[in-house]
């Protein structure tokens, strides 16, 4: 999240689009209601289904799953049409007036429908999708170099990021909105109204999302349509605005942060690879050779660098954030050195692509953490086969989950199974003390609430012991691949404490390593191997010594130890939000940036910062970098080397610095509508993974739409849920919802079993006739749309049939998320 | 009204029933044996294990509706299960609990009928209970229903701000509220006066000043199968 729960409150328009939040974050209906009640906010809920959010919107829209982006391109496009843009916001805040090279082209240029600038009918070249430079400026030798931006006078400069924006989205027209979404026109525009009004200075609108957004072949540029269409209203970096992931664990948000994907170390640096690039650290973009630092740290990107406002580049420092956590990894090593004990990517190794390896016979062993992959993985079946080929496998978790009964699932002979299972007993996260990390960045600090039963322990200390004797394994070996674990700082620096839990937070915060004291937050981070620091973000969480993730302060205390006077729900001294305790990211943008009006927030009745002419006042948020700096100093998208929120992305994501609308890889539909065939139907940079069949676009043996969720009575995999009686009671088994005239053309009635099949495997399922799924009226056509519940598996308690025996192994083309919301099934009486 | 109230407002609830869930753990009920009969709606009804049940109805006017709608004992001012139980085991206090003493109540005893006196004269749903279902037989109890969850009022091994029926506590939308009746009455027009005018023309206070358990419904009560 941009901003954070609490924050919802202050919204005047909510949109619930790719999440459902009254299903799977019911909390959130806290403070969508307390916005609704206190503010009148109007609640938007755009889904396939009419859900049990849409219940409580004031305007509900279906829409297709996995048209999201012509929806959003629309409504840009609608924004763009009818003057209802922050032109202030944007000239100030974005890069609507950065020109843009000449050479680039849009997708509705002709020659190469549906598709920029730059593809040679395999790949892009990316070349094209960039500013106009003028030089590259550096003050002196040691200073770091700053590129200098051509900017437009103003928005109608036809080679400005605006107008290239205005020219990609110009054939989103309501009409084709309706073409592609199913989605009336009339309510479409209705949507528009309400929503795009958030344009004026005063009214925010936040967007809330989830799964549905994400797990698509083009999540990745999903986010991005939202992102812009934010940008435009000016609803970034204000109160009850920005774009908020509901995240669908506890703590995915603090795994995401601490490294869990596999492309990341901890704090968002991202992982190197095998290329040449990265087999050294180096120091930073002024290297003589091309060193990992080098790729990695920005040049700033200024249109005046003589002039403020300013790029504030805040990745710059990357390079002390980096050597921080190679010092805390492996403190008696010279950087230089233990970067290169740094494992170097040399291929995607996310989900799907893991248990690929595993079929195909390249891993060998498989540790599974509090995680259910044989329910929860795309493509079940075939994740399933992988876990057959493994020569051991070690399962921590509460109960035996399908993933560690795997060997024993219907239709497999036990004995053809040679992977031997170890499953260890985990703990609940009221057995163990330790930090949680919301949505909203936030921070909590938790105590143990009781011991596990049995034999059950703290994963912490499982990891911790694992470690020792690994590295009691590793002690005598003289060969020189054995260092990184001879050296590993394991599991953390003795003088920072005594407990182990609070010993690894420490770690994580930063200390000096000659005296072991903790630094104060990530400003005093070095680049020169004298601080370490496992994870920057979370610099700052023992500032003074003291524990900030554990403050219960219930008041809403802002800046300086001040309640905030209208009260926006910022709660500054309840647990530690990152970075520096800042509940809003990107604050800067809340207020005006230059002129007679400096400083003063958009919206008075709830403003996140204030700058009262010489300081910014107490009892706000914390200020998003360089506190001490007037507005008009820096740009207000700090993190940004161009300090500016990116209408276009430079240099692009895989698909476009633009996104554009395609369909998913299994359609109902021929040809993209959007091009009338003549572009691409399907994202061209899709990854396909070999060995998995998808129906064909158009395939009459699955006609229907599908998607998977979640529901609220039971939790991803099923694991904890479907173990406790009282849940399971109220969701007893798995079902497949469609519509009364789907269930009529197909002979079934409400509670009847059913036959799902695509492509990949069939389940049988019960069938929920409802009223809150539509066939779709698109195209010309008639579109049905199915959806299943995905939390069941064939372990007792509760065993059901899995959902995602039928979704594809199929990933987004810059992340690889699965594409679970949009697939294509038939039906049958069962 | 003298008393406690507790205001359900419909409006607000979004059908995730942590409350079910609270009543059945406060209580230490058991789960029930059910199955997937198409609706959201399971257990289907009131039983000796599930006190309160969230009823899910799907209607269409304007628009689509999806109305939920926390059924359960509606404590009413001048209850008369307690006036026609022969074994005098159901109490009425004076803050307006009715609850059942289970020590004093026989169902098999009160009456050769399935049908017991005290649901029989309940003028809602025949509320309390004495049946359950479970690993597929049925477990017969005393008469059970909602007690309000008096117990919590003044249990000190609760914290202070959890003195409050365990379904008031757990509702995540802040749907129910809690405490004085007559506050909370005017409370519930107030609210429906302002739902009048934002979408809600029907809204209305159900059943009314007769009981300590009211809702706040957004439609006609028949909608939500309440005849009474």
């Amino acid at each position: 999240m941009t901003n954070h729960w609490v924050d919802i409150k202050n919204a005047d328009v909510i949109l619930i689009m790719g999440s459902n939040a009254a299903e799977n974050h019911p909390i959130a209906f806290k403070w969508i209601m307390e916005a609704k009640v206190k503010r009148n906010a109007t609640i938007i809920s755009i889904d396939p289904r009419f859900t049990r959010s849409s219940s409580k919107a004031d305007i509900y829209a279906p829409m297709r799953s996995g048209t999201d982006i012509a929806f959003l391109g629309g409504m840009i496009n609608y924004a763009i049409n009818n003057g209802k843009i922050n032109s202030r916001y944007l000239k100030d805040c974005t890069n609507a007036l950065h020109l843009v090279r000449a050479d680039f082209e849009t997708c509705r240029a002709s020659g190469h429908p549906g598709r920029f600038s730059g593809w040679d009918g395999a790949k892009y070249s990316t070349t094209s999708w960039d500013y106009q430079y003028d030089a590259v400026y550096q003050p002196n030798l040691t200073s770091s170099a700053i590129q200098i931006a051509k900017k437009a006078a103003d928005l109608n400069d036809p080679n400005c990021v605006f107008q290239r924006l205005k020219e990609q989205y110009s054939i989103y027209t309501p009409g084709m909105v309706e073409r592609i979404c199913g989605t009336p026109q009339a309510l479409f525009q209705q949507i528009c109204e309400v929503y795009c009004n958030t344009y004026q200075d005063h009214l925010s609108a936040t967007q809330l999302y989830a799964m549905g957004w994400t797990q698509h072949t083009k999540g990745s540029q999903l986010i991005r349509t939202a992102s812009i269409l934010q940008l435009l209203l000016g609803n970034i970096g204000v109160a009850g605005g920005g774009i908020n992931a509901l995240r669908g664990w506890h703590n995915v948000q603090g795994s995401t942060d601490h490294g869990l994907l596999f492309n990341l170390l901890t704090g968002y640096n991202a992982s190197p690879q095998n290329i040449p690039k990265h087999a050294k650290l180096g120091v930073g973009p002024l290297d003589p050779i091309d060193t990992y630092l080098k790729d990695q740290t920005p040049l700033a990107v200024d249109p005046d660098p003589f002039n403020p406002p300013v790029s504030g580049n805040w990745w710059a420092n990357r390079p002390k954030y980096v050597i921080s956590m190679l010092k805390a990894w492996w403190p008696s090593v010279a950087v230089d050195t233990s970067y290169e004990y740094l494992p170097k990517r040399h291929k995607d190794l996310s989900h799907i692509s893991i248990f690929e390896d595993m079929l195909n016979g390249l891993i060998k062993g498989l540790f599974v953490w509090g995680s259910n992959p044989a329910v929860a993985g795309p493509n079940a079946g075939r994740e399933g086969s992988a876990l057959d080929k493994l020569k051991w496998m070690v399962v921590c978790d509460l109960f035996e989950t399908e993933t560690a009964a795997f060997w024993k699932r219907p239709g497999i002979n036990p004995a053809t199974i040679g992977t031997e299972v170890f499953l260890l007993p985990g703990a609940a996260f009221f057995e163990k003390k330790g930090s949680l990390t919301n949505s909203g960045r936030l921070a909590q600090w938790k105590d143990q609430a009781c011991d596990p039963p049995g034999d059950g322990g703290d994963e912490l200390e499982i990891l911790a012991d694992l470690g020792e004797e690994i590295k009691g394994l590793y002690s005598g070996s003289g060969l020189a691949k054995d260092k990184p674990i001879q050296y590993l700082n394991w599991p953390y620096d003795p003088r920072l404490s005594t407990d182990l839990t609070e010993g690894v937070a420490k770690e994580i915060h930063g200390y000096v390593l000659a005296t072991g004291a903790l630094v104060t937050n990530f400003t005093a981070l070095k680049d020169d191997g004298t601080t370490a620091c496992g994870n920057w973000l979370y610099s700052g969480t023992w500032a003074g010594g003291t524990n900030q993730m554990a403050n219960r302060d219930p008041r809403d205390v802002g800046t300086g130890g001040v309640i905030h006077p209208t009260g926006i729900g910022i709660y500054g001294m309840w647990g530690y939000s990152w970075p520096l305790n800042r509940r809003i990211v990107y604050n800067r943008a809340s207020v005006y940036q230059t002129g007679p009006d400096e400083g003063a927030p958009l919206a008075p009745d709830k403003w996140v910062i204030k700058w009262d002419g010489g300081k910014y006042i107490n009892g706000g948020d914390v200020v998003d970098g360089y506190a001490t700096a007037r507005p008009s100093a820096y740009y207000p998208f700090i993190m940004r080397n161009d300090g500016v929120g990116r209408l276009m992305a430079v240099k692009g994501l895989a698909e476009g610095p633009f996104p554009e609308h395609y369909e998913p890889k299994e359609t109902p539909l021929k040809a993209n509508p959007l091009t009338n065939g003549r572009g691409p139907l399907t994202d061209p940079c899709v990854y396909v993974y070999p060995g998995t069949v998808f129906a064909n676009p158009g395939d009459p043996n699955y006609p229907i739409v599908a998607t998977t969720y979640r529901l609220t009575e039971h939790f991803h995999g099923g694991g904890l849920t479907r173990n406790l009686p009282w849940l399971s009671q109220l969701m007893p088994e798995p079902f497949v919802e469609l519509s009364e005239e789907l269930a009529l053309a197909k002979g079934l009635r409400n509670g009847d079993k059913v036959i799902v099949s695509s492509a990949r495997g069939a389940i049988t399922v019960r069938a929920c006739v409802t009223r809150r799924f539509k066939p779709f009226q698109m195209n010309g056509q008639v579109v049905h749309q199915v959806g299943l519940p995905w939390h069941w598996g064939f372990a007792a308690p509760s065993p059901g049939a899995s959902a995602n025996i039928l979704t594809p192994h199929i990933g987004d083309a810059n992340t690889r998320i699965p594409e679970y919301k949009a697939f294509l099934v038939n039906l049958k009486k069962g | 009204m003298t008393g406690i109230r507790l205001l359900i407002d419909t409006s607000k609830c979004i059908g995730c029933r942590a409350c079910q869930v609270a009543c059945q753990q406060w209580h230490s009920l058991p789960s029930e044996d059910t199955v997937f009969t198409g609706s959201y709606q399971n257990p289907p009804d009131m039983s000796a294990a599930n006190l309160t049940v969230t009823k899910f109805v799907e209607t269409m006017d304007t628009k689509l509706n999806w109305l939920f709608f926390k059924d359960q004992c509606r404590h009413c001012h001048e209850p008369p299960c307690v006036e026609h139980c022969p074994l005098r085991a159901i109490i009425r206090q004076a803050d307006g609990v009715v609850r059942i003493d289970s020590s004093k109540c026989f169902p098999t005893r009160c009456s050769t009928q399935q049908v017991k006196p005290c649901q029989d004269e309940c003028k809602y749903d025949e509320i309390p209970r004495y049946k359950y279902a479970k690993d597929g037989s049925i477990v017969v109890t005393k008469m059970r229903k909602c007690d309000f969850c008096y117990d919590r009022f003044n249990n000190s091994a609760l914290n202070a701000h959890t003195r409050k029926p365990a379904c008031q506590i757990a509702c995540p939308p802040g749907a129910i509220s809690f405490g004085n009746a007559d506050f909370l009455m005017a409370e519930a027009k107030d609210r429906v006066s302002y739902l009048k005018t934002h979408g809600f023309p029907s809204a209305r206070v159900y059943p009314g000043d007769s009981t300590h358990i009211i809702w706040l419904l957004i439609k006609e009560k028949d909608l939500y199968g309440q005849s009474e």
